[in-house]
Formats: C-alpha cells, structure tokens, sequence
C-alpha cells in the first residue's frame, strides 16, 4: 500500500518539475511563425484584397451612384443602391477588407522593407497603401488614419480627408526619394517581374490624381507633367485572372460565375450612361454612336442598347424583363483598373484648362478620349478618326472646362471603373442634374410611361423614390461611418449627412 | 417502485439462520404512503445473524430462534422499524423523514448527502429522464430543474441543445456546463454548418447526446461556483454529472436483462399564419414566375402559371391552396430499442453492466433526407480483488449517422416552401420527373427551386464515431482513506460530406420565361468534406479520508487531488468546385477545376492541484472548503498560474426544535466560490492565415495559392500576451424546507454571480488592423432566485398526486467594459441584408444581448415622420430597441398522478419575456405570403398620423399598384422599420405528456419478469405563443447554441410534436 502511495508522490512530483515544457504547446502550428515572413509572401494577399473590394464591391456601388447601373428586372439586391440609398452595414465588409487585409498586409511588408532597406518593396507597398487611403476618404469623407494600425489603441481617432490626403501625399514623396528605378520588388501581380521603375510611375501618377482631387497647388502638378514619368499604359490587374473558382476577376467572379450557389442578375445599364453614349435626336434617330459602348454593355435581347431607370426594377413590368436589359461586358479575366492612362491625360487637360492653356487642354482631353477608346480594345488605327467624331458630339470648352471634362471623363470610366467615375463625378459636378427625373420617364404603374427619350444627353436625373434624406437632383456625397468602425469605435465621429461634400467636392 | 427495485443491493448482509427451536412467521411489509408491498426490505431478528429478503410480494418468512421475537425491517429511504414478530403480520413503512438524506454525487465524484450541502444540487432519476422517450438526455431536462434553460436548435433529428445554467455570463461563446460522466468529462462536439450552409443547424456529434437515457442512474446539476470549483476552470458554467448504470444484484437472482423499446411519430407543430386571399405576384400584378403573393385577389379562375417550356405550361385555379406548406411535411418515426444485461458475480466481488441501444429517426421531411441513427455499447464492469482494492472500467462506443436538410437561401428547401405563392400546390410537384418539377422550368427562377428536388439534390451527411470511458483503481490503505486514480479518455471523430448539385441550365426548350431566365437558377455545384478528430485525456489522482470523532458528532471529510488534462483536436477540410457529375457523386475527385485542403490542428494542456474540506458537527452544521490552482497551456507562459477558493456552510436548524409534524427539515445554506478560466488556444501570438479575399455576398473570391503564387496574412484577430485568467465568483444563499412529513419540498437560492476579466475576442474597428482583439472584458453579473417546490397534496394507499413547481428569474447586466473600448459596444450577432440590420449587442449596464436595428422617427408629439414619398424615415444608425433576448422569468409545472400501477404525468413550461430575431417573419412579409400582409386590404393608404420632416401633413398615399405597398413592408417594416424582424419570445409549452402502466407484480412474475410497464407519451403537445408571434417555435435558433444562438432564427425548419408509446421489461 505504502509503495502505492510512493509512486503516487513520485508521478505528481515528475509531472510537476516538468510542468515548464509540458505547458509550452501555445503556438499556433496552423499559423506560420513571423519570422517565417517576407515582402513575396504577404504582398500578393495586399494586391488581391484590394482588387477583391475595388475591383467588385466599389465599382458596383460606384456604378449604380453614377447612374452607370440600375437593377435588372425581377431582382432587388441593389435596389437602394440604385435609389442613392447607402447604409452603415452595406459597406462594412468592404472597410473591414480594405483596414485589416490590405492596409494591414502592407503595414507588415513596409516594415519588412524597411528593415532589410528594401526600398522597392517599400515604395510598391506605400503607392497601394497611398491608394487605398485614397479611396477610403472618398467614401467616407474621413477615416481614421494617423492612429490607425496600432494593435494598442482599440479606438483610434478619425482624421480628416485633407489630412489623410496630405499624409499620403507626403507618404508617397518619401519612399520615391529612397527608392531607386532599378531596385528590385518583391513578388507582385501589378508590375510582375518588373523593377521599381515601373512603381516610381505609378506613384506619380497616383500623385497628380491625389494633388487634382483635392485641388492641390498647380505648381506641384505642373511640375509633375513637366517631368511626365507616369505608366505607358493603363496600372491594372490584368493578365493573372484565371476561369476557375477562387482565380477569376473579382466583378465576374460575384455577378456572373455560377461558383457562390445560383447566381442572380442585378448590374444592367441606366439609361443616362446609355443616352450620353448611343445620342438620339427626338425622332429616336442615332445621332452618336459611341464606339467604346460595345466594349462596356452588351446588347440586349433584341440586339438594342436600353437603360433602366434609377430607383426601380420594372417589377410590375409586363414588357420589360430581364432581357430587355443590357448587362455590363464582363470576363473571368477582365482587367480591375486601378489608374488608367486617360485618366492621367484628363487631368492633365484640366491643369492646362485651368491654367488657361486651352490649346494643351484641348489636345489633352483629345488624347484622353482616345486613350479611353484604347483601354475599350479599339484599334488605334480607327482611334484618331472616331476621337473626331466624339469630339463633335462633345467638344471642348475652355470656357465651362469642368463640364467638357467631366462628361467625357464620366463616360470614359463607364467600362472602366465605375467608382472613379462616381468620385470625379462628385468633384467636377459634371455631368449634373437635368431638369428630367426619373418618374418623368417611368412611373412604375404603366408600361406606357417608360420613355427614354426624354433622357437628355450629358445629364443626370433623380431616380424614382429617391432616398428620403438624399433628396432630389442630389447625389449621394458621402457614405455613413462603416458599421465595423462605428458600432466598435467610441470615436466615430457623427455622421455629417448623405449631402454633405467630402472635402475635395465642397 | 425502481427505485425500491434497484436498492436490491442494499442489504448485503443477507444470511440465512438455521437456529434450533423455533417458531416460523411469515409477513408482508408494505409502504405506508400507497401500500404497495416492499420488494428487497431487509428483515432481521434482533439479536441474532438470521434474516432475509422480502420478495416481490413484499413476503418475508422466518424461523424465530427460540426467545427472539423481536424483528427488525428496514430499507434504504425508509425509516427502519422493530416490531414483535407475529404470524400473518403486516408491516408498513414509513419513507424517511426527508428525502434530503438520499446521497448525491458531487464534484469528482465524491458523494455526499444531499442535507450536507451548502450549494444548490438538484438530482433527476432515470424515470424523470426516460419518460418522454426522448433521444437525448438533455432535452429531457426541460422545464424540470429550476435555473437551467433548454433551448433546441431546431427539432430536425439528431440536432443538438443547448443548456444554459442560471443565464448568460460568458460573453465569448460557450455557456454551455461541463458534463462528467461517471467522473470523466465530455467533450461535448456540435457540428455546426460549414460557412456555405450559414451554420444553419447543429448536430449533435459527440459528447452528452451519444448517452442512451436508459443507461443513466441519475443526473445531477450542480449550479454554482461553490460547488464547481473542484472541477476547476472548465466549471464556471455549472456542470451536469451523470452516474451510469452498474452490476446489481436483482432479489434472488445475479443478474438482470431489460428491454426498452418505443415508436413514435412525429408531425409539424408550428408553422406562420399564412393569408388566403391574394396570390402569385409582385407589386399588386399578377405575374407568372414570381416567389410571392403580392398579385391580385384570388377569384377562382384558371390561370397558368410558370415559364412556357416546350410549347406546355402549367395551369391552376387561381384560389388558395390553404394547407399547400403543410401538406409538405411528412410524419416522421422515430423508432429506439435499448437492452441491458446487469449483474454481479456469484462471490458478489464482481459487477458488471452491458447495454447495446438502437436509435432511428426520420424527420418530416419527405422521403429519408432528415435522418439520425444511433448505436450505442455501453459496458462496465468492477472488481474487487481483495478488501482494499477496487477495479474498475468503463467502455462507450457510440456511432451516429446523421442526414440534415440545412435551411438557407440558395435552392433550400425551406425558401421553396415559404416563399412558394399561396394559389399553387406544392404536394403535386413531388414526382420530380417533369421539366416543371426542376430547375429547368420550375415556376420561379428567383434563387429557389421546388423544394422535393432541393431535398433530392443537395446532400449533407456526416458520419460520427465516439468511443469514451475510463479505467479506475480504488485503493483503501486504512478503512478512513481511499486513493483513486483514474484514466478517462473520450474520443470523437467524424466525417461530415456536404454536396450541392450542377444546375447546368441552356434555356434551349424555354418558349417564354416572363422576364428571368431558368438559367439564372445556374451553379457549378461543389463537393466538401471534413475529417474531424477530437480527444480528450484525463489523469486524476484523488485521495480521500473521512472519519467520525467525538463520538461520532464531528464528521470529517477530506480531498486532495490532481487533474492532467490535454484536449485535442484537428481536423482537415476539403472543398472541390465545378461538379463534373452533376448530382449524387459527392467525392473531391468530383471536381473539374482546383481541388483546395486545409488542416488545422488545436492542442491544449491544463494541471490542476485541488483540495476540500468538509467538517461536519452533530448533523446540524457542515463547512465545507475548497481551493483549486490551475495551470494551463493557453494562457502566457509567466501568467499561466490561477488559485481560486470557495466556502460553504449549511445548517440544519431544525436539529434544534423537537420532532413534529409540520416542519420536518429544514436548512440555511451559504456559499462562496470562486472559479477562473483559461483562453482557447493560441491567442496569445500573432497568427498568419493563407490568404484570401471576399467579394460582398461571395467569400474566398480570390483564394490562394493564386496563379501560382502563395501568400499570408495577419489573423482577423489579434491576441495578447498579457491576458489573465478569468474570474468568476458566485454567492449563494439557499433554504431547504420539509413541511408535513415530506408532503411538501422547498428549495430556494438566491445568487449573485459576476464574471470579471473575461477573455473575450472584442470586434475592434478594422481600422486597428484587426477585426477583433483578444482582451480581458469588464464585468458580468447575473443575480437571480431559483425556487423549487415539490408537494404531494393527495396520498392514500392507492392513490398519489404529486404537484411540482419551479421558478427561476434571472437578471443579468454587462456591469462594465474595457477600459479600451471608451464607452463603446460590442456586436454578439447580427444579420443584415441589403439596408436592413438587427444587432445583438452587449452594451454597458444593459443585459446582455440587447437589441439593435434602424427605427422610425416620431416627433416630439409621437406623428410618424416620413420622407418625400410618403415612407417612415428611418434613423441612419442603428438603434437601441429597449428590448433584448433574456426572459423575465421562467418556469415550470410538472405534476403525476399515481392509482394502483396507472401513472399520468405531464410538464409545462413558461417563459415570461424577451424577444428574438425571427428571419421567418420577414420572409412572411417579403413574400406577402403572410397574414399580416392584408393590412388595410392591401388597399391605398396614407400612413396615419404621419408627417414631413418639416412638420406639414403626409399626404402622399402608399400603393400597391406602383409597389409602394409591397416596399413599405420590405423597406419600412410596416412603419415598424427593423423592429419588424423582432418577435416576443415568450411561451407556454405543454412539453409532455406520459401515461404509463405499471402490470401488477402478480401476473408479472407469472411471466418470470419482474416488472412490464407500457406507456404512451406526447412531446411538445402544445405551445401558446406571445399573440405577436404567429411565425415560429420561439425555442428554435439558428445560430448554434449558445450566446449566438439566443439572437433568434434564420428560416428554421419548424418545430415538430412527437407521440408514441413504450415497452419497457425487465427479467
């Protein structure tokens, strides 16, 4: 019995003594250790973040504030989308993705670069970091930022859009000044195998669109044209899509594969992104044919360009289904754009127009049209000659610039990224408001009523049951705080109102 | 009665006298109370070693020796009587004083008598738990003890429940108590539904649901910290002890065989109230393809209805089908057969215990889709060697096979039949060999299908192992002091399959579609598996030593012990898209594109280092102490030390007032306990995951290893590496009273429980770079009173009626939060769907659980305001409803009454309060299907007492015509806005029914059994639903259960009545 006991005594003892190492089982082995990590290894997760949330959720959203999209008949996902409609839970996710897996990943490999002076790697993550602040401040007017992507401060401050712009601003001079063109980058999928000459590019093109969105001082942007080290083409990712599930671009990806269950149809074209590109004279006689309008909307059923009316779906339609509508072009391997060449020629032609060089502005904004008609796969060959005829449609005036440049640009990013669109949309004013609303050529109780017709070219119009607190001939000018930032963050600062201008449009 | 048949045992010193000279006197003890004759009493004459046994006649028959006529009769739970022997004699027993005597086993083991504690314990027996035939012994907890809420996930078969013990206090998730059996914990696996499914159900794999009922002996709840402690951190949500079944002795025999065996069926008992008097449509039109009732009143025309497809389309009358869903359902059987062999060996040093039981339920779902199958071995066997050293194991096998019909959105069957019109019928669509009977050219093309096809086509089927049990030593070196080791083990796995159809569809045959395409309905399909493994080790050392002194007053009792736990588990996922057959090969080898696998792997340790004390004086006073010190691996490493103490005392101050018929017992208790708890796993580093990326509805757009490439990315949640152990401390006042010889029982406890520190994953502004942060959380509370009453208001020889009630209201308040989250709120669950939410949210000095949605605004004069098209104007955040998921209370009743071998008993149960979030009732007006949406007969309206912003008159009518109608139930919630998704949760739920007969030990023996006993039961009989609840059971969840699982439904499958009867023999 005793001998029991003894053991008993001993097994406890041993166990005890022990106890150190039998205890220090806590790290994950699902989870590779820190150290393990590399700029190649987390970089790519940043990229394809932020093409997931920008190249899908924006530019769909984007696309219905534009009035580049309405529902298709019979659905209702996006219904208040298409009514200026905006809410705190909708765009949650999307701040969460772009916060915590692309802001965060970058965090990680800029620091990374840092201390292994990589300054490539440090230079590609900062020009996306600068990218994704940007397009945070143009949802939300302001975002936390300075206090942001401290694991310590659960609750960080928010930080104006002006502030947020200059920080970037100043972000993005910093690594072009350590970085060289020849330094070497980490794996990537917008520039693959390329050095940082390509990124330096990039970022001086992001530059000139950070500094013209927010009105910055002409002097900076002249020199920024002056030295014109900006892309040869269009900064997009493209080229690494693949058809199968988890590879595809990420707007097919959501509305048109059939990988996520049974795939509904809601993107169709409105008929204001229709009407200012398939121009009718009164009679219904084409009197313009935009040529890029087949690179960005198909036909419908019966071979014809229509668009819907913001604010319904034509539910109680007997006529105009689901096929009388026209869905967006779109491939599993369909580019995401990030910053295409036109834009960069617009803004080029703006700096001129406002610096009253109306001849260089001119043939900026020609350039940026035929770009444009470019990026939409047009032969260059043709390019020149169709760019005449837009022109004819759509001249240039120095004298009312912002309108010029705003349709054209409007119409240009129709295809290409409905959520630049939408933001230069906001801060040009261009196209605005026509004195036709949406009920004026639809009213949901006759068929009858439908008349596209009254559209008039260039302009926009209030959609039908337009979002109470938006009201009528308004856009929707900022987003309510992200449900994941507000509910959480005792900072949050009060919501200004779905009309108040985000600093760059006031 | 089984009782008495199970304390055969109990007089073990059974010998048979041969005495000289001698009268023989034969006599029948029976029960004071009912007069049923005493099987197994114990009769000694005085004085001298001779005595026996009563028979099942209760007939005893002795030799006096000469000069002895003094008899002794006793058995266990009655008071022990010594009468003068006669021939012919009748002798009734009176039952014990008070049933508090009856030992109860405790933490670790350990047993005690119920008068001796300090802390609430309430046992049930294996009569209370088998009586409803339910298959898993938690439900049949319900509304039977004080304190513990029962909610169902849903009541498809084999899914699991959830067990909540005096409210809510960890907000990290799991609530649910520690089950040990027969001293070795559980691990209790849900299997909850993989994101694709949106966890629409939970499956009870492992754990406490593969017990056959029939096994249990008893089963105790133990409540508080004070009585927990022993059990250490895994504790702080109370504990559920179950002793099983073991060898007895049966009367003269060695051994027993029992056989137990039901049928019963179950049929739909809930479902929404639909309307009867629109139909097919949308926005007031009539439409052919719509998923909805929103078209024109019904008037008995023909109409057709669905796409043309190959020049055919279908035709009806256009009039309600009133009971087209719940022709749907089927009555599902249930059928369960349990047999036990039980036993000890001749030389009584061996006992042994085999069971095998077969359990098979169907749904009422058509056909076989919604199945559970259980079998389960069971085998104990205990040795004891020598007068020292006991032997013991125990041996579990239990195997499940499990068909659930997961209900979601996509082609789930549920949407099928909620949102089918209410002029069509669903029952002559069954046969799934028509082009109008599958996606090809069902009536709707709107992301559902004919329900019978989507309950054909999807397939989800998990197969489930568990093998648990123990092996044990019992050493007594002197008579005071027993050391135990004990090896428990339990092992779960399973294999869980889901597939979802190709719908591959080219429109080619479809003459008109109306307006949306079949092909819409288009899916590539996909195949995932899972290959799950769980294990748990226990190594417990236990010494114990009890001893009288003082003459037998002071009562001393004493453990000391060690707990070794590891707990592990790993798992490996794979998922294979674009099926290549379309339906039915559900194998990754399926998949015509990427094939994606992940394994995970979770591995805890914990040592803990226990002592109690328990002094007892003259009967009357009991202290009790226990301290606990833990170890664990999931804590940092220089903080993984936590010491917890507790102290009870009790006093039975009727040991001071003589004897007398009114009160008979009675007991003050207090108690102090204290319990801490560990993190879960690896929260104390940084992880990476590989990464992906999601689009707004789809997750994992983009997944890697990417065109070649792999990439990582920080964890959405961040650990710490300065967490400190939780704390939960609980006090206990409690009041045990006897009145009237036992007529009536009262318990009562009165606690304050807080929970402080808790390790809490804290949603965190993403901004921070991570979703949630792992973080000590504020304070809990939970206060609240228990009270149980038992009576027996009517006893006569052979009658008996016993009425129970019990009562518990528990108040629960988030008393704080960290520190970091300034003031703000935390999101528990939520659901949110294009400008809709609802928020379950732990706010500071609210309940847990408060809830959250976009209201309307009033002005100060309470006009409705309303926006330019004449619509209530919702508020742009989210707002406090006022309202959250606690009762206010709840209770029970249970009552049985007792002639001759007939038994009738049933239990009813309240909940007073609360609401939840019902999915169902949005459906309900989404679709115009149901009743509610008649308001105003769907006529045009100006939403009354209703103004601008500006304060002029609404003028501006609501429609139906240009769907304004329709959107001001969608969008508007009937000017209830969000509020629209929340119902009251409150009930009265007739739970059971059983009315059982007992056959007469006369003609029972005459068939060499011992007892027959046939009842016929009824579950669920009825529940009577807050009048704002015309929807759903409001017991079901969605969300798995737990704290989740309180935020309410997402189109749950309905609630079921089950009725059938049983067999139960025993030879």
């Amino acid at each position: 019995m005793k001998k029991l006991a003894i053991i008993s005594t001993l097994i406890l003892g041993l166990a005890a003594t022990s106890c150190n190492n039998y205890m220090d089982i806590n790290e994950s082995p699902n989870s590779p250790k820190e150290s393990d990590l590399n700029s190649s290894i987390v970089f790519p997760a940043a990229e394809m973040n932020l093409a997931g949330s920008y190249g899908d959720y924006l530019r769909i959203v984007g696309g219905y504030f534009a009035q580049y999209y309405v529902q298709t008949f019979g659905t209702s996902n996006y219904l208040d989308y298409s009514r200026f409609e905006q809410s705190a839970t909708r765009s949650s996710s999307t701040y969460t993705q772009l916060n915590s897996r692309v802001l965060k990943s970058l965090q990680l490999v800029r620091n990374y670069a840092e201390q292994h002076e990589e300054w490539g790697d440090y230079l590609a993550a900062t020009t996306l970091r600068a990218f994704t602040y940007q397009t945070l401040v143009d949802c939300y007017g302001e975002v936390p930022y300075t206090e942001a992507l401290d694991a310590t401060n659960a609750t960080p401050h928010y930080d104006d859009g002006q502030t947020v712009y200059n920080g970037i601003l100043a972000e993005l001079n910093d690594a072009l000044g350590k970085a060289k063109a020849t330094d070497r980058v980490c794996t990537n999928f917008l520039f693959p195998g390329q050095p940082a000459d390509a990124w330096i590019k990039f970022a001086n093109a992001l530059k000139l669109k950070i500094l013209s969105r927010m009105g910055g001082s002409d002097a900076e942007i002249g020199a920024l044209i002056e030295e014109g080290n900006f892309p040869a083409g269009d900064v997009a990712y493209q080229g690494c899509w693949g058809t199968e599930s988890g590879a595809m671009s990420p707007f097919y990806a959501e509305e048109f594969a059939t990988n996520w269950g049974s795939t509904q149809q809601n993107v169709v074209a409105n008929i204001a992104i229709i009407g200012s590109m398939q121009v009718k004279d009164s009679d219904g006689g084409i009197v313009y044919d935009d040529p890029r309008l087949p690179a960005f909307f198909q036909k419908n059923g019966s071979g014809n360009y229509t668009g819907g009316i913001s604010g319904t779906n034509f539910s109680t339609s007997s006529s105009y289904k689901s096929t009388y509508w026209c869905r967006p072009v779109a491939s599993a391997t369909m580019p995401v754009y990030l910053l295409t060449m036109s834009e960069i020629l617009f803004f080029e032609a703006e700096y001129y127009a406002r610096t009253g060089k109306a001849d260089k502005a001119e043939i900026a904004y020609g350039a940026a049209v035929a770009s444009s008609m470019a990026t939409a796969g047009i032969d260059p060959a043709q390019a020149l000659d169709l760019t005449v005829d837009y022109m004819a449609q759509w001249p240039y005036e120095q004298a009312n610039y912002k309108k010029s440049i705003g349709i054209a640009k409007w119409i240009a990013l129709a295809g290409v990224n409905p959520f630049e669109g939408y933001c230069e949309l906001r801060r040009l004013k261009y196209p605005a408001f026509g004195s036709v609303k949406g009920t004026d050529m639809y009213n949901e109780t006759d068929d009858a009523s439908y008349q596209p017709n009254k559209y008039v070219a260039g302009t926009l119009y209030a959609p039908i049951k337009c979002f109470g607190p938006v009201g009528e001939g308004n856009l929707l000018q900022r987003w309510p705080y992200a449900e994941s930032s507000s509910a959480r963050n005792s900072n949050a600062p009060s919501f200004p109102g779905y009309t108040t201008p985000i600093f760059w449009a006031q | 009665m089984k009782k008495r048949l199970t304390m055969f045992l109990a007089a073990l010193f059974l010998c048979m006298g041969t005495a000289l000279a001698q009268t023989k006197v034969t006599g029948t003890v029976l029960s004071q109370e009912d007069g049923q004759p005493i099987i197994g009493a114990a009769v000694k004459v005085d004085g001298t070693s001779t005595g026996m046994l009563t028979d099942v006649n209760g007939k005893f028959s002795l030799t006096l020796p000469h000069g002895k006529n003094q008899i002794t009769v006793s058995y266990l739970g009655y008071e022990a009587k010594t009468v003068t022997a006669k021939n012919g004699m009748r002798v009734f027993l009176k039952a014990d004083a008070t049933s508090l005597d009856e030992v109860v086993v405790t933490a670790m083991g350990i047993t005690r008598q119920q008068k001796t504690l300090g802390y609430s314990a309430q046992t049930l027996d294996n009569e209370q738990l088998t009586a409803g035939k339910l298959t898993d012994v938690t439900s049949a907890m319900a509304g039977k003890v004080a304190g513990v809420q029962i909610n169902t996930t849903s009541s498809d078969p084999g899914q699991a429940n959830s067990v909540i013990i005096r409210g809510i206090s960890s907000i990290n998730g799991n609530n649910q108590p520690l089950y040990v059996v027969d001293g070795v914990p559980l691990v209790q696996t849900n299997f909850r539904g993989t994101q694709k499914e949106q966890d629409q159900f939970s499956n009870a794999v492992g754990g406490v649901s593969n017990i056959n009922p029939n096994d249990i002996e008893n089963m105790t709840v133990l409540k508080g910290a004070a009585a927990t402690a022993l059990y250490g951190s895994r504790a702080a949500n109370g504990v559920i002890i179950i002793t099983t079944k073991t060898g007895k002795k049966n009367g003269e025999r060695n051994f027993q065989i029992s056989y137990d065996g039901s049928v019963s069926w179950r049929s739909v008992a809930t479902l929404p109230k639909m309307q009867n008097q629109f139909g097919q449509g949308w926005n007031g039109k009539q439409t052919f393809i719509e998923n909805g009732s929103w078209g024109p009143e019904l008037d008995g025309s023909t109409q057709v209805y669905g796409p043309i497809w190959n020049h055919q389309q279908l035709i009806h009358k256009y009039e309600a089908v009133e009971n087209n869903i719940k022709d749907f359902f089927e009555s599902g059987v249930n059928t369960s057969h349990s047999v036990s062999l039980n036993g000890v060996s001749g030389d009584q040093k061996m006992t042994y215990y085999l069971s095998y039981s077969y359990t098979a339920d169907n749904g009422i779902l058509p056909g076989d889709k919604d199945t559970y199958k259980r079998n389960t071995i069971a085998t104990r066997a205990s040795y004891k060697a020598t007068d020292w050293m006991k032997i013991s194991a125990n041996m579990n096998l239990a195997k499940t096979n499990t068909n659930t019909v997961a209900a979601y959105q996509g082609t789930s069957f549920i949407d099928g039949i909620m949102e089918f019109p209410r002029d069509l019928s669903l029952v002559d669509r069954k046969h799934l060999n028509s082009a109008f009977d599958t996606p090809e050219a069902w009536y709707t093309p709107y992301g559902i299908t004919n329900p019978y096809w989507a309950i054909e086509n999807n397939y989800n089927h998990n197969d489930a192992k568990q093998v648990f049990g123990k092996i044990q030593a019992d050493i007594n070196p002197i008579k005071q002091l027993t050391l135990t080791y004990r090896f428990g083990f339990d092992y779960t796995d399973y294999d869980h399959k889901l597939g979802y159809p190709q719908i591959a569809l080219d429109d080619a045959l479809i003459n008109n579609d109306y307006g949306y395409a079949p092909s819409n309905m288009n899916q590539s399909g996909y195949v995932s598996d899972t290959y799950y493994r769980k294990y748990e080790l226990n190594h417990d050392f236990l010494a114990n030593f009890a001893d009288k002194y003082v003459g037998g007053k002071l009562d001393l009792n004493v453990n000391v012990g060690v707990n070794i736990n590891e707990r592990n588990r790993n798992y490996m996922e794979g998922q294979t898209d674009d099926l290549t057959f379309y339906s039915g090969f559900w194998q990754l080898s399926n998949g015509a594109t990427k094939t994606t696998l992940a394994d995970y792997t979770y591995k805890r340790r914990l040592v803990g280092l226990f002592g109690d004390v328990s002094i007892g004086w003259d009967e009357m006073i009991y202290l009790g102490l226990t301290a606990r010190n833990d170890w664990s691996s999931t804590l940092p490493k220089d903080k993984n030390s936590f010491f917890y103490p507790g102290a009870t005392l009790s006093w039975i101050f009727t040991r001071l007032i003589p004897k007398n018929n009114v009160l008979t017992f009675g007991k003050l208790r207090a108690a102090f306990g204290k319990t801490g708890n560990d993190a879960d796993e690896y929260r104390v580093y940084p992880n990476f995951l590989q990464a992906y990326s999601n689009g707004y509805y789809g997750s994992d757009l983009t997944k890697f290893p990417f065109n070649g490439v792999n990439a990582f990315q920080a964890s959405s949640t961040i650990g710490s590496n300065s967490l400190k152990p939780e704390m939960t401390t609980e006090i206990e006042f409690g009041l045990n009273l006897a009145l009237f010889n036992n007529r009536i029982n009262i318990d009562f406890a009165w606690y304050n429980r807080t929970t402080d520190d808790q390790i809490f994953t804290l949603p965190v502004d993403p901004s921070t770079g991570y979703s949630y942060m792992v973080t000590n959380f504020g304070k809990v509370r939970n206060r609240g009173i228990e009270l149980l009453v038992n009576t027996t208001p009517i006893q006569t020889k052979d009658f008996r009626w016993e009425l129970g009630f019990n009562f518990s209201k528990n108040n629960n308040k988030v008393v704080s939060m960290p520190e970091s989250l300034d003031g703000g709120m935390v999101n528990l669950n939520s659901f949110s769907a294009g400008s809709d939410a609802v928020y379950m949210r732990a706010v500071e000095g609210l309940p847990m659980g408060e809830l959250f949605t976009y209201l309307p605004q009033y002005t100060a004069d309470g006009k409705l305001i309303v926006d330019a098209n004449g619509q209530p104007l919702k508020t742009t955040e989210v707002k406090d409803t006022g309202k959250n998921v606690n009762a206010d209370w709840t209770g029970g009743v249970t009552t049985s009454l007792w002639y001759k071998g007939i038994s009738l008993s049933a239990a009813l149960d309240v909940r007073k309060g609360g609401y939840m979030f019902s999915r169902t009732k949005n459906l309900m007006q989404f679709t115009g299907n149901g009743e509610a949406t008649i308001y105003n007969q769907r006529r045009p309206f100006v939403i009354p007492n209703s103004v601008h912003e500006d304060g002029t008159e609404n003028v501006t009518p609501i429609y139906r015509s240009d769907g304004s109608y329709q959107t001001w139930f969608n969008d508007f919630g009937a000017n209830e806005v969000g509020e629209f998704y929340l119902i009251d949760r409150s009930f009265v739920k007739l739970r059971n029914i059983t009315l059982a007969y007992q056959f007469p030990k006369s003609l029972v023996s005459k068939l060499y059994l011992s007892d027959i006993t046939l009842s016929l039961f009824c579950n669920n009989v009825f529940t009577w639903t807050h009048k704002a609840n015309r929807y759903i059971d409001p017991e079901v969840s969605s969300y798995g259960n737990d704290l989740e699982g309180m935020f309410g439904e997402l189109y749950s499958n309905p609630a079921c009545r089950t009725f059938g009867f049983n067999v139960g023999l025993k030879f």
